[in-house]
């Protein structure tokens, strides 16, 4: 909403009793290249996968480009809040209105179906003006799998030109063209009409990068991607997403490889118990990480 | 009467056990088709997110047909559509829509199971790396998906289509017509052919289990085909 490409706002993730997110927000501007770091149970990954929909966040909103991918929260506008029947009740002269709203949001007091008219038609107007349905937004948010998720029943080439065509975005031909040329990037030409099972873990999430380039996506999520391949295998990995990187892609990557952030990121977002505890420059948080969490986890892992 | 008279009775009989085994067949194959997209459509409502009412109400339906139809004998359900449900057609010249729908209603049952059981094998991340490529669920449930789980259940739908060959021999419980005249299935033929010679009796129905046999091995060798050709995709 302000020029960022990505933004979460409020995100709260609960399994059954489990929170993940404690109210995340963050915003990725075009271009930008964000690195995720945090222990695992902290709930970077969850974030990650809220931001293409993956995982449907409980409360807050997952903006791209501008477009609402999730339902309106009703509670990240004081405007719609105000217009609640819930306000109009509760409303005494002694309390501001930012007061009563930061009561109504505290304590979960808006009831979707009885808070009137003049509520529910904010709800839809906002509804209406921002929201983008998922695939829409996914088509162009690529995303890197742990496990690359290649599909085993296609070809590389395959698996690489299924979505473009099946979603009318390319012809075959073209869709084919642009694959040849993206594995020709990564010498795996001689792979094209090959299946996932015979591939090696780095040439699987290799392809597994090109296969979501082959979408045009304006940024790509990566989710652990060398965590699940061979320690020789790291660094072809590492080495085609540092190329990604030079080229200008936005980037929002969950990793624990601090050398890859060092060298990569613009940003470091550092997780702990479900929110964002520490953000800043690969230096900043490096070198000087200021909660008891970071300095922990930094010890451990450098 | 000798064993060769015998024998020699059976060859004579050789056309008519030939035409029932090929309704035996027809009977069968109508009814694998039809179990086998009924298997489908009801696997894959069960396995379907219930995220909105329609999906809810379908699948309580696909539960309770599967429960219906794995819970009553094959052979009641037979006679029960061939005498109420769908009693124009045994008033129609060619009836054998009868036992296809009645068998093929029956098999999509454990077709559906089957499936869902391969659907359930297949890896959440190709679901998932199919929607995070912009593809819609149903897009990818039938572009990675279902072929995944096809391929993984083959056995085990190749075990329900030879359960329902030999299943059909049922079907000489009603009457089958085709153009108006009386036919008969596999067994029926046989029973039919052992009452008019009962001292041939044990021969035909030995005959009649030999067919089917065949016919089995047949379809064994069939999936040990198919299982070597969708393994040889792989490599």
């Amino acid at each position: 909403m302000n020029g960022d490409l990505v933004e979460i706002r409020g995100l709260y993730k609960y399994f059954g009793k489990l929170e993940v997110l404690k109210g995340v927000s963050c915003g990725i501007k075009k271009g930008e290249k964000v690195v995720v770091l945090g222990a695992s149970g902290s709930g970077k990954s969850t974030m990650l996968r809220c931001m293409n929909l993956l995982e449907k966040p409980t409360y807050g909103e997952v903006w791209f480009d501008n477009n609402l991918l999730t339902p309106v929260d009703p509670y990240l506008h004081p405007d719609i809040i105000k217009a609640s029947n819930t306000f109009r009740k509760l409303k005494t002269p002694d309390m501001s209105d930012a007061e009563l709203i930061a009561k109504i949001k505290k304590e979960d007091l808006l009831h979707e179906k009885h808070e009137g008219k003049e509520y529910s038609a904010l709800m839809k107007s906002f509804h209406k003006a921002h929201y983008l349905n998922e695939n829409l937004a996914r088509a162009k948010m690529g995303m890197v799998f742990q496990h690359f998720n290649l599909f085993n029943n296609l070809t590389v080439l395959q698996n690489m030109i299924l979505a473009p065509v099946e979603l009318k975005l390319k012809t075959k031909e073209a869709a084919t063209e642009q694959a040849m040329e993206l594995l020709g990037k990564i010498g795996l030409t001689d792979k094209a009409n090959s299946y996932p099972s015979t591939l090696s873990g780095g040439q699987k999430q290799r392809i597994a990068i090109v296969r979501s380039l082959c979408m045009d996506p304006e940024v790509m999520l990566f989710d652990e991607p060398t965590s699940a391949l061979d320690p020789e295998m790291v660094g072809e990995v590492l080495e085609l997403m540092k190329r990604l990187a030079d080229a200008g892609m936005t980037m929002i990557v969950v990793t624990h490889e601090i050398g890859f952030a060092r060298e990569v990121a613009d940003r470091v977002l550092f997780m702990a118990n479900g929110v964002i505890a520490e953000s800043g420059t690969p230096a900043e948080v490096f070198d000087d990480p200021k909660t008891p969490e970071a300095k922990q986890f930094l010890s451990s892992v450098l | 009467m000798t064993f060769a008279e015998k024998i020699a009775k059976l060859w004579e009989l050789r056309g008519l056990f030939a035409e029932s085994l090929g309704y035996s067949l027809l009977i069968a194959f109508g009814a694998v088709i039809i179990g086998f997209i009924i298997g489908v459509i009801m696997s894959v409502i069960r396995i379907a997110p219930k995220t909105n009412p329609v999906i809810k109400a379908l699948d309580k339906l696909a539960v309770t047909y599967i429960t219906v139809i794995r819970g009553t004998p094959t052979l009641v359900q037979l006679l029960i559509l061939y005498n109420s449900v769908l009693v124009s057609f045994k008033r129609m010249p060619t009836n054998l829509l009868v036992p296809i729908i009645a068998f093929g209603i029956n098999s999509g049952a454990y077709m559906a199971e089957i499936i869902r059981s391969g659907i359930s094998a297949i890896d959440v991340g190709q679901m998932e790396a199919g929607r995070s490529l912009g593809l819609s669920w149903i897009t990818t449930m039938r572009k990675i998906i279902i072929p995944q789980a096809i391929k993984t259940v083959v056995p085990t739908i190749f075990n329900e289509i030879i359960i329902l060959v030999k299943e059909t021999s049922v079907v000489s419980y009603i009457v089958l017509k085709v153009n108006n005249e009386q036919k008969w299935d596999l067994l029926g033929m046989a029973e039919k052919q052992g009452l008019a010679t009962p001292a041939c009796y044990l021969v035909f129905l030995f005959f009649a289990a030999a067919l089917y046999l065949a016919v089995v091995m047949l379809l064994t060798a069939l999936q040990h085909f198919i299982e070597r050709r969708l393994k040889k995709n792989e490599r």
